[in-house]
């Protein structure tokens, strides 16, 4: 039998190479090279192309994967790899990596910089840095998204790590490789996870590098169309969005004079709607957009119906991400089932001149109470009462049909903001993590995001580097590039705003041999450390180049920020010390830590997605481009280390989730899984979840998951 | 024309040897002297008034599964198909691909037009109720299949694919078998006849468009038609609930006098999924193979088969070859597929999948 091989030349087929690339992906791995042998006979036929064999082998590894035997997308990843080796097998055995850089720079695939800032000599210096056997430590997962979504032409995974480094490493004063050493060993050893835009973008021209931003309008015709504008510009480079509606008219509210004439706020929802869709990266991802729109506000309901499949359909926005924003009163009222009242901003502002958006906490009450009284003395037409828990209700249908609306808790978030002095936080952005002062039409809340890979530190020293490596390169990156609109220039000046995650949390405590229940200290311990280890770095990066500008009145300026801190800390005169450093040195970063949900990049790195349990042992992940078996790193050591998402309480994950949020300064992406299929948890007990995590201190909730119903079972109850 | 007078005769010949019932008849629909008493109801030659009264019900088992048919209500423009992109796959890939929607949406076009006949003779307000909902959801299935037909295949290509259960000697021979088995039974409305309606019915909801599930499966594993895949997911969801309730109607109905035919026709259905398995699968496609499609074709047919309480015919079959396929779609409600964020909501629900909301 012949094969034919990548250069088109045929061979004789040769059973032992087969079988010595099988031994090959196998090594070192927990599995039985025979079983995949054994699944190959039926693939060869005369004249077969190699990479059809290839391919066939990697397909029947990744298919062999069960939670018993999970090693084998490992053995699919490197098969995976070698196949992307071989095409870039010139690179790997080129001459020296400035070289390599120059042609990728001449053929239009890198940026320029990185040649106008290294020289020849100093890039061949850091080639040596590279490590290419970190390439085979991938699953089937991993190293295809990776290969497919991230990597430019002619690069492997270890090349695009030693890239980021070295751009990001642009921005430093001293030419040093130290910080590039440093980076790049994070990168590849997958101790520090770059957000998406790093990653993809960085290298390439023009690549815009922020992950979220969060935009506002007034309530006029340009500041609409300027900020839809200012969507598209956001969506084009990749990044994703939070926009708030809240101080849109609400429907049958007055334009120009004549009352029942406005349309209210879902023809604006619509607009983005369909924006997203349009702009959609040449047709790799739609734009991510999530509109909120606060519970006081008249078009409530309207905007809650936006996505069920029942109603008029020109009413519907299926695309976009709605989140509702709640105010502390508003739980206070459904605590005693009280009446709560929808209201029309526009007509707060030019009758009562209130304002309910840009307020929170005792502010909020004492403006809500007067437009109360107001709407009961009869001043006031566009009022709606219902009840708080009928509203709470309707959103816990809707969490049960699609997992929307995102909540976000405004003044749990609002009091803990550090820039208090200088403007509120109006609500999230589209995951719900990241969040500062916004201001309709000047100010946009603008961030990037690294996450520290919790099941690859060794230790809490190797944390520490990790989470200093991590501060200084997402500070380095706000001047790397320019931002796509104004606002967020402004924005990045003035705050400085980052966002150091984590995820792996799950591994980290299964690779102790520990769990959430009982690895609940451990846990505070661990983020503690992180804290302390993120605020250090900042603090020194200020002694270097300065604070952010609207350092002065903050909560880190006045100790308050620190105060709260050293409230919970296992030694306060430790964090007492930093805010001594703080007072002279200031801090570089307003806002520094905030937990992603790592969808994409937990799946580069094989481990669990943030800092919730695994979704279940092993998954299939259907996300855009694949989907393909998810297996948690520890799960062959420590198999009970990974009880599924869906068998916690949910008061338990309050309780994780809102240990977590003590030194996280800004927000977690904090996912609800529920079973369907577990009568206990239904609607009540998703209603005392809510309100227990507004009690417990957390900011929001993201996504809120369902495990379907098991269609071929429910009826087998008799 | 010749060939359905041959399955005519078929059908007759088989319902010769049994006894007629003379109480075989359709249900009266207005029906003021009949009884809701439990204990008169049957769910075929009873003598019901029609009236839906949750609160009464005999079949349990109905009242529960009413539930999780509404609680998968769905419509497939919710959807997105935009990244489903046709002109990315294989030429094999491209012909299965249309070669399994033209069967699929002939089935569920089908479907939609024959339930209601079996609805006609059922004679529990309950279970009556459940075929209702089973028919909207068949016209639901046969306009997604419509929608992914439209949305992603180049408009040259659409017609053929409409055209094709005629078009395609193979297709048309397997159509002919179960659409036959209906046909005959409105020609000639025996007790017998019905029986055969249901079993062919349990075989086309628990059977036949199994393949071409795993396929969308297959593709959306190695990254493509993920949006098409999804909704066969939402399809594949309500045909389990359909193979319920068939399961139910067929175990309430049937004695071990009905084994041998049901066996028999078992058989055929599986060779006839063979063959056109074989035809428009064959060994083109990477990730599933003739043999493969056999292995799971008899499986699946065991599975069916036990579940109405009648012995594997199959033997070697134990394991499912396309499990890891299945486990992906998560048909069992073991929380094991996990959508993506920037993907449309992989699996959503109506809110009455859970209750409690009267507690607070
Ligand atoms: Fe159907
Ligand atoms: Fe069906």
């Amino acid at each position: 039998m012949l094969v034919q091989k990548r250069d088109g030349s045929t061979e004789q087929f040769d059973l032992a190479k087969i079988k010595q690339v099988i031994g090959w992906a196998s090594q070192n791995l927990q599995v039985n090279p025979l079983q995949l042998e054994s699944k190959i006979s039926a693939i060869f036929n005369d004249g077969v192309k190699t990479e059809a064999i290839q391919e066939n082998l990697t397909y029947a590894a990744l298919s062999m994967t069960t939670a018993e035997e999970p090693h084998w997308s490992y053995v699919a990843g490197r098969l995976l790899m070698m196949k992307h080796w071989k095409e870039t097998d010139e690179t790997r055995q080129g001459q020296g990596f400035a070289k390599f850089v120059h042609s990728q720079v001449d053929a239009g695939l890198y940026a320029p910089h990185i040649i106008e800032h290294y020289s020849d000599e100093e890039l061949n210096l850091a080639g040596r840095l590279l490590a290419p056997e970190r390439d085979l430590d991938y699953d089937f997962a991993g190293a295809d998204k990776l290969i497919k979504g991230y990597l430019v032409k002619n690069e492997t995974p270890q090349i695009a790590y030693l890239m980021c480094a070295l751009l990001i490493n642009s921005q430093s004063k001293e030419k040093s490789l130290e910080f590039v050493q440093d980076l790049y060993d994070g990168l590849s050893l997958r101790r520090l996870s770059l957000a998406t835009p790093f990653l993809r973008n960085l290298r390439r021209p023009e690549g815009n590098l922020s992950s979220c931003f969060i935009i506002s309008m007034n309530d006029d015709l340009d500041s609409i169309f300027d900020n839809i504008k200012n969507f598209a510009r956001i969506s084009k480079e990749g990044g994703g969005c939070g926009v708030l509606l809240s101080n849109i008219r609400a429907s049958g509210s007055w334009v120009r004079g004549r009352k029942d004439t406005s349309k209210g706020v879902i023809p604006i929802a619509k607009l983005f709607n369909d924006t997203a869709t349009y702009v959609d990266q040449g047709g790799t991802r739609q734009g991510a957009v999530t509109l909120a729109l606060d519970v006081w506000h008249a078009d409530i309901h309207a905007f809650l119906e936006m996505q069920t499949e029942v109603g008029d359909q020109r009413a519907k926005a299926f695309d976009v991400f709605p989140q509702v924003v709640t105010p502390d009163y508003f739980w206070e009222v459904d605590g005693e089932n009280g009446d709560w009242h929808l209201f029309d901003p526009y007509e707060l502002r030019t009758v009562l001149d209130i304002d309910l958006v840009n307020c929170f906490g005792d502010e909020f009450v004492k403006n809500y109470k007067e437009a109360v009284k107001a709407y009961e003395q009869g001043k006031l037409q566009i009022v709606t009462v219902v009840k708080a828990r009928e509203l709470i209700k309707e959103i816990i249908k809707l969490h049960v049909e699609s997992g929307l609306p995102y909540l976000f808790y405004k003044c749990t978030v609002n009091r803990l903001n550090p820039n208090k002095h200088t403007g509120i936080i109006p609500c999230g952005n589209l995951c719900v993590e990241s969040y500062s002062n916004v201001l309709a039409d000047e100010e946009a809340h603008t961030c990037n995001l690294i996450s520290v890979n919790l099941a690859n530190q060794p230790d809490f020293f190797a944390l520490e580097i990790s989470c200093r490596t991590a501060v200084r390169a997402l500070d380095y990156a706000i001047d790397l590039t320019a931002t796509p609109i104004r606002e967020s220039n402004v924005h990045n000046n003035k705050y400085r705003t980052i966002g150091v995650g984590a995820m792996g949390l799950n591994d980290f405590l299964a690779a102790r041999n520990t769990n959430y229940e009982s690895g609940m200290d451990l846990i505070n311990e661990l983020f503690e450390e992180f804290a302390y280890a993120c605020i250090s770095e900042s603090i020194k990066i200020s002694e270097e180049r300065g604070a952010f500008e609207a350092f002065q009145g903050s909560m880190w300026d006045t100790g308050e920020r620190i105060e709260e801190y050293a409230k919970h800390a296992s030694d306060p005169s430790r964090w007492e010390s930093l805010q001594v450093a703080i007072n002279k040195h200031g801090i570089r970063n307003s806002q520094i830590m905030a937990i992603a949900p790592n969808t994409s990049s937990s799946i580069i790195h094989g481990c669990v997605a943030s800092i919730l349990p695994v979704y279940s042992a092993l998954f299939y992940d259907e996300s855009n481009h694949r989907a393909v078996p998810i297996v948690p790193p520890y799960l062959h050591e420590n198999p009970l280390g990974y009880k599924a998402y869906k068998h916690f309480s949910k008061y338990v994950m309050n309780d994780i989730v809102s240990t977590v949020q003590r030194w996280v300064d800004t927000g977690i992406s904090y996912e609800m899984t529920f079973d369907l299929n577990n009568d206990q948890e239904d609607a009540f007990y998703r209603y005392q979840a809510l309100r227990d995590a507004w009690k417990k201190g957390i900011k929001c909730i993201y996504y809120t998951r369902n495990v379907d119903l098991d269609s071929s079972c429910t009826a087998c109850a008799n | 024309m010749s060939e359905t007078s041959i399955i005519d005769q078929q059908a007759f010949t088989n319902t010769s040897t049994q006894i007629e019932n003379p109480e075989f008849k359709k249900a009266r629909l207005f029906n003021p002297d009949g009884t809701d008493e439990l204990t008169e109801r049957k769910l075929i030659g009873g003598n019901s008034t029609n009236l839906i009264q949750l609160n009464n019900t005999k079949y349990k088992w109905a009242t529960k599964l009413k539930t999780t048919m509404y609680a998968n209500f769905w419509i497939p423009q919710k959807n997105s198909l935009q990244s489903d992109r046709f002109d990315l796959l294989t030429e094999d890939q491209k012909e299965t691909f249309t070669g399994i929607l033209s069967f699929l949406i002939f089935l569920d076009s089908i479907q939609t037009a024959n339930v209601p006949n079996i609805a006609d003779y059922i004679t529990a307000p309950e279970v009556k109720m459940l075929l209702a909902i089973q028919t909207f959801q068949e016209a639901i299935h046969a306009d997604s299949y419509q929608y992914i037909i439209e949305s992603v295949i180049p408009r040259e290509l659409r017609n053929g694919i409409y055209d094709r259960w005629r078009d395609d000697k193979i297709l048309f021979e397997r159509n002919k078998f179960i659409a036959g088995e209906f046909q005959a039974f409105l020609d000639n409305p025996t007790e017998q006849g019905f029986k055969r309606v249901l079993i062919a019915n349990y075989l086309l909801e628990g059977l036949y468009f199994y393949n071409g599930f795993q396929f969308f499966y297959l593709l959306a594993a190695q990254g493509a038609m993920t949006g098409a895949s999804r909704i066969i997911k939402l399809i594949n969801k309500d045909e389990l609930t359909h193979v319920t309730l068939f399961r139910h109607i067929i175990s309430e109905t049937f004695t071990e006098a009905d084994h041998d035919w049901v066996i028999e026709m078992t058989k055929k259905a599986v060779d006839q999924e063979v063959a056109w398995a074989h035809h428009i699968i064959g060994d083109r496609i990477l990730g599933m193979d003739k043999k493969s499609c056999e292995h799971y074709t008899k499986h699946l047919a065991n599975r069916r088969l036990v579940a109405i309480k009648i012995d594997p015919i199959y033997e070697g079959v134990e394991e499912n070859p396309y499990r890891h396929l299945e486990e992906r779609a998560d048909m069992h409600g073991e929380g094991n597929a996990k959508g993506g964020f920037f993907t449309d909501s992989a699996s959503y629900n109506q809110s009455n999948a859970v209750g409690g909301f009267d507690k607070f």
